[in-house]
């Protein structure tokens, strides 16, 4: 192994050359991530809001929901809106990744009640 | 024989030592983006095709700034290279421990996104790594850097890489648009002026300009002076596409952002030789 190592190039310690492995290795599969993300078609964002929690609060109840991002796309500014019985809450969320997903509050007054939630629009990052 | 050469304790000690301000550079100069929120949403907004452009400009970048200023003693292809694949490992390592903390990368975060933001954080922190030998070490290390041989060319990368960093620590910011807006013609044109006059001043105090130069001020604004604030300019565009804030916007604007972030930028070209 020293015959490799050029006589102008002093020995390199074993530590560098993992450090420089995992350097390679961490480099190659961030960029392999993004490659593959890049030759995927064109996936618009999809976003749902879910329900996941009516819990009661200080002052009325809060509706806790989950917004999912099913496309690919990042989406910007996603507004969610919850109605329950004649109320309604809206939030935005300033960004929901592709495939991702984020959790949001409501808050209604009075009882708690069952709550319907949808995203209402977003906008291009 | 060959078992004593492989693993040299003393040696491997020092090399941790070498890691350690590596870390510590990696943290000097990537923590004000690790904290600055608009690169968290840049590392998801960008688009692969940006991302990969980042990368592919970022590794020559660092190739350069290892052979000027590498924190491993020792030249050649192979320790360039080493130098290069150990400063992006700890560039990874700090963006992804400091960015778990804060709890900007989450647990089920899709990995597209979270390698975006990885990546984006990397290559300056990984800018950073290098240059902690030249910035940390002690008055021992006299022979670090190749830096005084540098050709013209060299000096001319040097700039482009101070430029870029400065103008990558700002240009993720709403501020260089808010200024843009803010300001008139006039005061931009101000703001270039000074930008260019300071940098004169920089260059030719910093030794940029070589002995052929000294004592004649003229010739080193038209050597170094002008081809540094346009490589300053363009660094800055460069950014500027790189966080998508150049498609949206009229010529008359982009200009004006463009020349507000030439003034850091110009500052960072300028400085580069006191850095590097």
């Amino acid at each position: 192994m020293a015959d490799s190592s050029k006589s102008s190039t002093p020995g390199h310690p074993v530590l560098q050359w993992i450090m420089a492995g995992l350097g390679l290795v961490l480099t190659l599969a961030a960029a392999g991530v993004i490659v593959h993300a890049a030759i995927q078609p064109p996936s618009p964002p999809d976003l749902t809001a879910e329900v996941t929690a009516v819990r009661p609060a200080s002052s009325g109840f809060v509706a806790e929901i989950e917004v999912r991002n099913l496309g690919r796309d990042t989406a910007a500014a996603v507004q969610v809106e919850g109605r329950s019985g004649g109320q309604t809450a809206s939030t935005t969320i300033d960004y929901v990744p592709g495939k991702g997903r984020t959790a949001v509050a409501l808050a209604f007054p009075g009882a708690p009640a069952p709550v319907e939630a949808r995203v209402t629009g977003w906008s291009e990052p | 024989m060959t078992g004593a050469a492989l693993i040299d304790l003393d040696c491997e000690r020092a090399w941790l030592r070498d890691l350690g301000r590596a870390f510590g550079g990696a943290l000097l100069f990537g923590l004000p983006l690790l904290m600055t929120m608009e690169m968290w949403e840049a590392g998801a907004a960008m688009g692969p095709g940006r991302q990969l452009a980042f990368l592919a400009l970022s590794v020559p970048l660092l190739w350069g700034l290892s052979y000027y200023a590498g924190f491993s003693n020792g030249g050649g292809v192979v320790s360039d290279g080493l130098d290069v694949a150990v400063a992006l490992a700890v560039g990874f390592i700090t963006a992804a421990m400091l960015l778990v903390l804060f709890g900007v990368i989450q647990w089920g975060d899709p990995a597209g996104e979270v390698a975006g933001r990885l990546m984006l954080q990397a290559a300056p922190a990984a800018m950073g790594a290098l240059l902690a030998r030249r910035q940390l070490a002690g008055g021992d290390d006299k022979d670090d850097g190749d830096e005084d041989k540098a050709s013209y060319p060299g000096e001319l990368f040097l700039m482009a890489a101070g430029a870029l960093f400065l103008a990558l620590n700002m240009a993720p910011t709403e501020e260089m648009e808010l200024i843009a807006y803010k300001a008139s013609p006039l005061q931009i044109l101000g703001l270039m002026t000074l930008s260019v006059t300071l940098m004169h001043l920089i260059v030719y105090a910093a030794g940029f300009a070589g002995q052929e130069e000294h004592g004649r001020p003229v010739a080193a604004f038209f050597h170094f002076t002008l081809p540094g604030y346009a490589i300053a300019l363009l660094v800055g565009l460069f950014v500027m596409w790189t966080f998508g804030r150049v498609a949206d916007q009229g010529l008359a604007e982009l200009v004006s952002v463009v020349l507000v972030l030439g003034f850091p930028a110009a500052i960072g070209a300028a400085a580069a030789r006191l850095l590097v």
